[in-house]
């Protein structure tokens, strides 16, 4: 096998993206943040509903303050999330629900809802795990399906990208399953509910104590990770060298199936299972940042919130549905065709 | 330079994947500033040999001593300051240049400086490449940027493991690795290698292990191990011997 050597002048520009893209970037997060406080949905004279900007009331401000925390908070939830399950599984097209987190998290809901039906001892049980808007509900699902994950892929002998994926695929498919037969055990009305969180939508007053939940969770793993960044970096070499250069891979693995799986529940008891923006914060984070993980961390989580935050304020602007359009449906609509071009340029550069 | 004691050593290592056996109660020993290259037939042990060697695989039998102590006493970061392992195949997640790459090495030292990167890219010939991405590399250029990884990574006194480095290389560039490989050992460094080629094993071998079905069949001097006799025998074709040590007789020739 010969190489082909290119010449020294076309040594070509370095790959690494600049500060300039993480500024870029945090002034857009800047300006979502300010579209969702200012841009609101009003009345006018003929009561006719219109769009208002402006600096509302004190009451709405908090309701808007408090949606702009959850959107911002669950955003770079997600997009740390698709972070590390992107490093974990070896694979650029990893999500945060790639392992069942959102599956289990809607069977948990359902499980819920059928308990109250069923009526005696597993009614209380149902109405404790939906109280809250069906937060415990839905935690208990995630957990539950990370719990499965991880004790599957234990059992196959490691947490390797492979078998993590194929233990994921199957939680996902079993709850998605159990998510249909309970449907058809639950009546009309409360199913609507369902289809509309498994949307996702922002909360417009979630908890402060889940706001406060998420927000030191998010803060304290983003700290960590900007902290292990060189060994995030690292790891990106084959298994056995990684292992040589002195990374601690198994050790790595365990931290990173953790941390994902856990902000993937955050995320999914806050506003449900959103698609996209944690499939695509870290990559819109790797273009404006760089390779190195130390920025890439730092921009995962302002493109994650900034893209939570800019697709709620959007929804404010162009509602159909008079408020009631599910946050997710936007995410969706944008990141479908974005997720493809993202497979189109790597498929041109294979 | 050399040094009686190993630096790096092993007994009675055996590996199992499954119900396949792939290495069978093999010991040796590496000292300091000598190569030791391990030949045999494809599957024949060398590159699981290797693996536990370098610590990267645990092996289900025996034990592997760096310094006089178990491997497994030395935590990660310890034993990378001061054992290296060039892969088969160097693979390399994500955007990252050939000297992020390269300083990947130092790692557990908690980072390296550019000179020494640079040196050691220069030293393979890809100092050129430097600023480009790994990805855009060919097989032989990653296996040389990860071979420049592992001279920044263990330092003068460390142990390098290479698997089939030359095998993706063309001569002038198997040349310049012989050329690395021998100064490094002069230099106080401890190596074992995989190689395929007869010729290169005589040109680099100080000592050599014949491995065969995952057990020693030889480990001694090279000069008793690269024989026409042995080398025949191990990978059933006949050799010759020629002046650049025995030499595969292909097409059924003779020489």
């Amino acid at each position: 096998m010969t190489d082909t050597t290119p010449s020294p002048l076309d040594a070509g520009p370095c790959v690494h993206g600049g500060r300039g893209g993480i500024v870029g970037l945090f002034l857009l997060a800047s300006l979502a943040v300010a579209a969702r406080l200012l841009i609101g949905r009003g009345v006018d004279g003929d009561g006719t509903p219109t769009t208002v900007v402006g600096l509302p009331d004190p009451l709405l401000l908090e309701i808007r303050l408090s949606a702009m925390l959850a959107a911002s908070i669950a955003g770079a939830a997600l997009g740390l999330s698709g972070l590390a399950f992107q490093i974990l599984l070896r694979n650029p097209l990893a999500s945060p629900w790639v392992l069942g987190v959102s599956s289990g998290a809607g069977f948990g809901l359902i499980l819920a809802m059928w308990l109250v039906r069923l009526g005696g001892a597993a009614a209380l049980v149902g109405t404790a795990l939906l109280a809250g808007a069906g937060i415990p509900a839905a935690a208990f699902g995630a957990l539950l399906a990370i719990s499965i994950v991880w004790m599957l892929s234990r059992r196959l002998g490691g947490f390797d990208p492979v078998g993590l994926v194929l233990c994921g695929v199957v939680t996902s498919a079993t709850f998605g399953a159990g998510i249909m037969l309970l449907q058809h055990l639950v009546p009309n009305g409360v199913r609507g509910d369902l289809v509309g969180w498994m949307m996702g939508r922002i909360p417009e007053l979630a908890p402060g104590w889940l706001l406060a939940v998420g927000g030191v969770a998010v803060g304290v793993i983003a700290a960590a990770a900007w902290r292990a960044a060189p060994m995030l970096d690292a790891s990106g070499l084959g298994d056995d060298e990684a292992r040589s250069v002195g990374v601690p891979l198994d050790a790595l693995r365990r931290w990173l199936l953790s941390i994902g799986g856990g902000l993937a529940a955050i995320a999914v008891v806050m506003v449900g299972p959103i698609a996209f923006v944690g499939l695509l914060a870290p990559h819109a984070a790797r273009r404006l940042a760089g390779a190195g993980h130390r920025g890439v961390v730092l921009a995962t989580v302002v493109a994650g919130a900034g893209m939570l935050l800019g697709a709620d304020a959007i929804r404010q602007v162009v509602d159909l549905g008079g408020g009631r359009l599910p946050v997710g449906v936007l995410t969706a609509l944008v990141g479908g065709p974005a997720f493809l071009g993202l497979l189109l340029r790597d498929r041109g550069r294979a | 330079m050399t040094d009686d004691r190993p630096r790096l050593s092993a007994r009675g290592l055996g590996v199992r994947f499954g119900r396949v056996e792939a290495l069978a109660d093999v010991g040796v020993g590496i000292g300091a500033g000598r190569v030791l290259v391990v030949l045999g037939r494809n599957a024949s042990g060398k590159s699981t040999l290797l693996r536990v060697l370098a610590g990267v695989l645990n092996p289900t039998g025996g034990q592997v001593f760096l310094d006089g102590r178990s491997l497994r006493d030395w935590s990660p970061s310890q034993r990378a300051r001061r054992l290296g392992y060039l892969a088969q195949q160097p693979r390399l997640v994500g955007g990252f240049t050939v000297a992020e790459s390269v300083a990947f090495g130092g790692h557990a030292a908690g980072g390296v400086d550019a000179m020494t990167v640079a040196d050691a890219l220069d030293d393979v010939g890809l100092a050129a490449l430097a600023r480009r991405p790994f990805r855009d590399l060919s097989v032989g250029q990653r296996q040389r940027a990860a071979l420049a990884r592992v001279l920044v990574q263990v330092g003068d006194d460390g142990v390098m493991v290479l698997d089939e480095p030359f095998a993706a290389q063309d001569p002038g560039e198997v040349e310049r690795l012989i050329r690395i490989v021998r100064a490094r050992a002069a230099g106080g460094r401890a190596v074992v290698a995989a190689v395929h080629d007869a010729a290169i094993a005589h040109a680099i071998a100080d000592d050599v292990l014949l491995l065969d079905g995952g057990r020693r069949v030889f480990l001694g001097p090279a000069a008793e191990g690269l024989t026409p006799e042995r080398l025949g025998e191990l990978f059933g074709i006949t050799f010759t011997a020629g002046p650049a040590g025995p030499t595969p007789c292909f097409g059924g020739g003779s020489a």
